[in-house]
């Protein structure tokens, strides 16, 4: 059992899991569950266990701190003839210093595991003699499972998130198993009170929690598990292919960490949808964006949402940065005053987005990548409509948003090869040979049947491909098509199922001659 | 309120903001536009907005802004 | 409280219903993606242990399973020839248990034997409870082992009928040629320590002790000659599960049963694996056991083993 789309873990753990949810008293249901995770946890990563029970403790602890300070002040407040200032300043200092040691502690511990070994190798060269990092391994989940942590107590902190006194139901929040491995980085407020009401598994429940897993399953079988033979053949040893070799793998990989990462949040959700619990979603038709800033509204939306919610506005809105955007706004004006303050803002989202997907320089430059792209956007903003206007492209025209979807596409792949690659220097010679050395020919003189799929493979994929379209136009027009399925009567129902077990059992790549792939965020 | 349509209005014009209910949802805000309108109404109403109020409820209707408005300022009293 | 109890059976009637009928689904598909005949051309993976298919009914008098070990070990042509016993080896490389076991099945179909003789070594390779989940799902729909066979299916896939109509020539022996010199100094050194077997390759050998003993089947249990991979220390084990079990054992590296291995001349590959001439030591010695302890009949003379003594010819030949 090494991920949700092992054998053991679909076939055994989850039915059992599933079982003994429904067998048990509905108050008890809630233990079923954190039992489950657990054991989930243990199997993936042994003792590594106390680290995310260090930090539910962390977190619980420095919620009832953040709870008893906060009704301190309240009844401070409420006494006769107090300064109130002072006595607002005194407990915000308070309730600053919980925060600042429950969030401390748990991305310190995120810090010392993740990027120790990282920090030590970018300072070495400057002669700095560090102690040898800690080769303790990652507890499976860490990097989501640490945000959340962090936005919980983040909420109690503002006050938009009651304390929970309850050590259990933090502990199951964190640890949920259909979400600890790659997400969705869940709040407090979406799973925790769900997670602990022990809904009882419906037929319908079933149904659309099982279709979705099974969809998931096929999206990533099918798809990712083959895209991964071109993939890891050409980035394995992209010294000897062209740009258009180099190009496609892009596009491929792109593809790939796509089927992969979307079904897996399908089995997430479809598991979540299961118990009773819907996990936020985290995907919405990414390729349909328009802009660099849309994609990342679509895609991993619930990293977005967190990087938006707990660094975004609270930088923005800090004190020097306020200020900033102030006299921006007087010396350039309303539009672009704002759009290049907000430039730090941005840049401390983009920094800790890139450094939160890995330690490595690929992932600074990914971040930077996408900051210097949202930065720009914003600021040439003004100066794109009048180019527009002067030219007479109608900016609600269907070329335009075509033009503007291509557009995207491409910056989008761009962004996966940096991404994929395996440093930031091989990162942009790639992207430059991938462009100013792109050639056509070797798509088409066989050279891209030779890097590890066949045409049977191509042909396999492009058709995934197109129902991934219609599927994903059909969600984009507000469509359900799991809800359409289930209303047309059980006949219906079995069809779809068993058409996607059919499909992922003759069309899977897994066996023979196919390299079991590891998921690819769970390494995140 | 009407100060907060003319804030609006200069934010980004040709855009029916009374009769929206959606503008968070429907992407007229973002993130930036966001950024821009809390230090406007910060200016002009004397108050402070906190990263916490920061939520579609807040910011999907006009009147959302209007009630947001109100609120902090008797907080601030 | 009745109302409930019909309605969950209902569901649960519901759920047994659409599992069987996507079951018969995967069954057609599995017809048409299963290999019309035991051969790689047709497909057929591990094509010289499913050999065993093609041989005729109740021909074969000894199973040689396990792994590699096995079958670069142990020649049925020359157990013939010495003997007059009939065998085939089902060894694949690295084979596990949850093989062994589907392969000895596959065996029992057609094949009446006495003695099942398995080669230790594999006893101690460890598996998941998800490998075995899907070797069971290999063996009841063959669409999981051979789906890829989607990319060249012809006309024929569907149509005609699933046969076996060949067998391999050295009836699953792999002669291996050439000879490096193995390091026998720590060999069976002695000890008291007792190699584990996991409690899952247990569960197994039990399970594949009953099958033999359904079929009728003295189920043995033998340690080749090697270096590599033997040691007293999985000796002790395998003594001790195989009194646990009421099982014979036989070690083939130390005490009255070993063979002569002359370790500078009879391995291949340093002591992993026996060449050509250790595996012919070994076969004589196998061959004088399974005659003299477990009594199996020489064919030799007899009209209906005459392809026996052809392939053994041909093999001489060679």
């Amino acid at each position: 059992m090494t991920s949700y789309f092992s054998a053991a873990f679909l076939l055994a753990f989850l039915p059992a899991t599933v079982v003994c949810y429904q067998l048990a008293p509905r108050r008890a249901r809630w233990a079923v569950l954190l039992a489950a995770s657990y054991a989930f946890f243990w199997v993936l990563s042994g003792p590594l266990v106390v680290f995310v029970i260090a930090s539910t403790v962390s977190i619980w602890a420095a919620g009832l701190a953040l709870d008893a300070l906060a009704s301190r002040r309240a009844a401070d407040l409420a006494r006769q003839g107090v300064d109130r200032r002072r006595a607002r300043r005194l407990w915000g200092r308070r309730m600053r210093l919980a925060l600042v040691v429950g969030v401390g502690v748990n991305l310190g511990i995120l810090g010392v595991l993740k990027y120790a070994g990282f920090v030590c190798e970018l300072l070495a060269p400057l002669g700095c003699a560090l102690p040898p990092a800690p080769s303790i391994g990652l507890p499976i989940g860490i990097s989501f499972y640490t945000l959340q942590a962090v936005s919980y107590v983040a909420d109690v902190y503002r006050g938009s998130s009651r304390a929970d006194r309850n050590l259990a139901r933090l502990a199951l929040y964190l640890a949920f198993f259909p979400q600890i491995m790659e997400g969705p980085i869940c709040r407090y407020d979406q799973t925790a009170s769900a997670l602990w009401a022990g809904e009882p598994v419906t037929a319908q429940g079933l149904f659309s929690g099982g279709a979705r897993m099974l969809w998931g399953v096929t999206k990533r079988m099918v798809v990712a598990n083959r895209l991964n033979l071109f993939v890891q053949t050409v980035f394995g040893d992209p010294g000897s292919y062209d740009g258009g070799m180099v190009a496609l793998a892009a596009a491929l990989y792109t593809l790939q960490l796509y089927c992969d990462f979307s079904g897996t949040m399908d089995v997430a959700c479809g598991m979540g949808r299961v118990f009773g619990v819907s996990l936020p979603e985290n995907f919405r038709q990414p390729f349909f964006s328009r802009t660099a800033s849309e994609f990342w509204q679509r895609w991993h939306i619930t990293l977005g949402a967190w990087f938006r919610d707990y660094v975004f506005y609270p930088v923005s809105l800090s004190g020097p940065v306020k200020r900033l955007t102030s006299s921006a706004r007087r010396g350039l004006g309303n539009r672009v005053g704002p759009a290049a303050a907000s430039g730090v803002a941005l840049l401390c989202v983009w920094l800790g987005n890139g450094l939160w997907h890995g330690a490595g320089t690929q992932y600074l430059l990914f971040g930077l990548y996408y900051f210097v792209l949202i930065w720009a956007g914003g600021l040439l903003a003004p100066a794109s409509e009048a180019v527009c206007a002067r030219m007479g492209v109608a900016r609600d025209g269907a070329l335009w948003h075509a033009f503007q979807h291509v557009r995207t596409l491409l910056v989008v792949v761009a962004g996966e090869l940096l991404f994929r690659s395996s440093s930031a220097v091989e990162g942009l010679g790639l992207l430059v040979r991938a462009t100013l050395g792109f050639r056509a020919s070797s798509l088409v003189d066989g050279t891209a049947l030779s890097a590890g799929m066949d045409a049977a493979d191509f042909v396999v994929t492009g058709a995934f491909v197109v129902a991934l379209l219609v599927v994903g136009v059909l969600r984009e027009r507000g469509a359900c098509p799991l809800e359409a399925v289930w209303r047309r009567g059980a006949v219906a129902r079995w069809a779809v199922c068993c058409a996607l077990i059919v499909t992922t059992v003759v069309f899977g790549a897994y066996g023979a001659g196919y390299v079991p792939v590891d998921p690819m965020y769970a390494s995140f | 309120m009407d100060t907060i349509l003319d804030i609006l209005d200069e934010l980004k014009p040709g855009v029916d903001w009374r009769g929206r209910t959606d503008l968070v949802d429907g992407r007229e805000l973002d993130s930036l536009t966001i950024i821009s309108l809390i230090a406007e109404l910060e200016d002009a109403f004397d108050v402070v907005v906190p990263a916490v109020e920061i939520v579609p409820e807040n910011f999907n209707s006009l009147e959302g802004i209007w009630a947001l408005v109100r609120r902090l300022r008797e907080q601030g009293l | 409280m009745m109302k409930r109890m019909t309605r969950v059976l209902s569901g649960l009637l519901r759920v047994a219903l659409s599992a069987a009928a996507t079951v018969a689904v995967l069954a057609a598909v599995s017809y048409v993606l299963t290999p019309k005949n035991n051969q790689a051309a047709f497909g057929q993976r591990d094509e010289r242990v499913h050999g065993i298919a093609g041989e005729p009914a109740g021909s074969i008098d000894v199973l040689l399973m396990g792994d590699s070990e096995i079958f670069t070990s142990v020649s049925p042509l020359q157990l013939w020839d010495e003997r007059g016993i009939t065998s085939y080896s089902l060894g694949t490389n690295g084979q596990k248990l949850i093989y062994t076991r589907s392969l000895l099945a596959l065996a029992l179909r057609k094949q009446s034997p006495r003695v099942v003789v398995l080669e230790t070594n594999c006893l101690f390779r460890p598996f998941t409870v998800g490998e075995a989940i899907l070797r069971v799902g290999k063996d009841v729909l063959p669409a999981v082992e051979y789906h890829d066979r989607w990319k060249s299916l012809t006309v024929e896939d569907f149509i005609a009928p699933v046969r076996a109509t060949w067998t391999d020539e050295g009836k699953g022996f792999v002669a291996k040629r050439g000879t490096r010199a193995a390091d026998a100094s720590g060999y069976m050194a002695p000890s008291d320590e007792v190699a584990e077997m996991p409690l899952l390759n247990r569960l197994y050998l039990e399970e594949i002790e009953r099958m033999c003993e359904r079929a009728g089947a003295r189920l043995v249990l033998l340690s080749t000659p090697s270096t590599k991979n033997w040691n007293m220390a999985r000796h002790n084990g395998v003594e001790r599960v195989a009194s646990e079990l009421g099982l014979d054992y036989i070690d083939l590296n130390v005490g009255e049963d070993r063979v002569g291995v002359d370790w500078a001349k009879d391995s291949y590959d340093a002591g992993d694996h026996l060449n050509a001439s250790g595996a012919r030591k070994v076969s004589t010695a196998v061959g004088a056991l399974l005659a003299e302890r477990y009594g199996t009949p020489d064919h030799r003379g007899d009209g209906s083993y005459s392809s026996w003594a052809e392939a053994s010819s041909r093999a001489r030949d060679k």
